[in-house]
């Protein structure tokens, strides 16, 4: 009882920083879960409703897979937004003065990681069941399973993201700055480092790539995975060159490389935060 | 005099523009220049069967000719079902070339000598044969096309190519072709007061 009692004494910082957090960026929460909402249903039902020509996916599986094209660039745009000022807004606006001597500015951190990744979760949620609820709609139950198995990709996805967006906060030195560096690198140069390196080696698969980890947030949902690696590429040959497009990662290596991502950008992230001073 | 807040304007500003441009969305839907429209959602619709007396089956329709050849799948089993989901429509003019090709099959559609446009819909779906198991992720048929006639006495315009056509297929009978219609699908477009 006494252990249970310490635990308690040690987690409620934690706890405590977690529920502000909510409380704070319950507005951001409000307004990304409203535009999410909207481009869930304007992608899922307004063009189909509006416009006999705007074709229906042949299954469910592939409406739910074309209703999830755009959760990358969403997941990127969210993550930045709540995770870019993590540990940098601490320092810029100074308030490491105020809170750092009251709390441990480890279990601060951990609060405040929790705290968005609960509310990103919950606004990716939102388009989740936006998107199962058009899909009863459209082509009636029973409900493909996979979007589940989709929903927990999504979710190493974001974990992953959030852990690269919080190794930037903890170097730099503004929000905004760490914002707008992590939108291009995730957005522009990730996608273009693949290309140069695929371009210069065929056989190289990007497996580094955060880019390319998104891509099975889309592709688990296929009635028949890719079983083996010629069947993950398609290759295109123009004027001598061998243009060559992975399509997804294996289900093992995609989940393992986003693990990794967490581990070592968290761990990085506290290193760095651990010797940086006010 | 009544003083209403900038932000509100935009609001309600935003609202007007948006009701503008979705009633102006759906209203080149909706416009059609004759006296039938195609009745169709998209959606998904689930048919089950009810009830097979085999005996009536044989004796009306042909002991040759099962469920199975007209409705696919297990169609002979009670509580088996079968779903089809509209994708999408467009309008359409189908040579008499194309229809014969969509009746029957090339080298059919191969023999007809006609110059005639049928005005219409092409209609795609996705459907699931008769099963008495759960259905598939994937559909049986991902793109099944129907032709949609705009006027229904293109029928007739049907019948009359075909007659044209039988002494050159001395194998199609008049059934064989009214079977193949049915076979096919036949969607009838609503009627609609001007």
């Amino acid at each position: 009882m006494e252990k249970l009692n310490n635990l308690y004494i040690e987690i409620k910082p934690i706890l405590h920083t977690y529920v502000f957090e909510l409380k704070k960026n319950s507005k951001k929460f409000i307004i990304f879960s409203i535009i999410t909402g909207l481009i869930g249903f304007l992608i899922g039902f307004l063009g189909f409703a509006l416009i006999p020509e705007d074709s229906l996916s042949s299954s469910q599986g592939a409406y739910f897979q074309d209703g999830l094209g755009i959760m990358s660039l969403i997941l990127i745009f969210g993550v930045c937004f709540f995770f870019g000022g993590i540990i940098c807004s601490e320092f810029s606006t100074k308030s490491g003065y105020i809170v750092f001597p009251k709390i441990n500015k480890y279990k601060l951190i951990i609060g405040k990681y929790l705290g968005n990744i609960t509310l990103l979760i919950g606004v990716i949620a939102i388009y989740y069941f936006i998107l199962v609820l058009l899909g009863i709609f459209f082509y009636g139950l029973p409900l493909n399973i996979r979007i589940f198995h989709s929903f927990a990709i999504t979710i190493l996805y974001i974990l992953a993201v959030s852990s690269f967006v919080t190794l930037f906060s903890s170097f730099m030195k503004s929000v905004n700055m760490t914002i707008i560096a992590t939108i291009l690198i995730l957005l522009i140069v990730f996608s273009l480092v693949d290309q140069i390196v695929v371009l210069s080696n065929p056989d190289f698969e990007p497996i580094y790539s955060l880019d390319f980890m998104s891509r099975l947030i889309t592709s688990i949902l296929e009635t028949d995975f890719p079983a083996t690696t010629a069947e993950r590429y398609i290759d295109m040959e123009m004027q001598g060159f061998i243009f060559r497009i992975w399509i997804t990662p294996t289900i093992q290596m995609g989940i393992t490389v986003m693990l990794l991502y967490t581990i070592i950008c968290l761990g990085l992230a506290s290193i760095i935060f651990s010797r940086k001073q006010l | 005099m009544l003083k209403i807040k900038s932000g509100t304007k935009m609001v309600v500003l935003s609202i007007l523009l948006l009701g503008i441009f979705l009633i102006n969305m759906s209203s080149t839907i909706v416009a059609a220049d004759n006296n039938y429209n195609i009745a169709l959602k998209k959606g998904t619709d689930v048919l089950e069967v009810t009830e097979y007396d085999e005996d009536a089956w044989k004796s009306t329709i042909s002991r040759g000719f099962s469920p199975y050849a007209w409705f696919g799948g297990s169609a002979d089993e009670i509580h088996s079902k079968s779903k089809y989901t509209t994708l999408s429509w467009f309008k359409n003019e189908s040579s008499a070339m194309e229809v014969f090709y969509w009746i029957f099959s090339l080298e059919v559609a191969l023999l007809i000598d006609s110059d005639y446009e049928y005005d219409g819909w092409a209609v795609y779906q996705a459907k699931w044969n008769f099963t008495s198991k759960a259905f598939k992720d994937d559909a049986d048929i991902e793109e099944n096309f129907i032709p949609v006639f705009l006027n229904p006495e293109d029928f007739k315009r049907v019948l009359d190519d075909y007659n044209d056509l039988a002494p050159l297929v001395p194998v199609l009978s008049a059934d064989d072709f009214l079977l193949q219609l049915i076979l096919k699908g036949l969607i009838i477009p609503k009627p609609f007061e001007d």
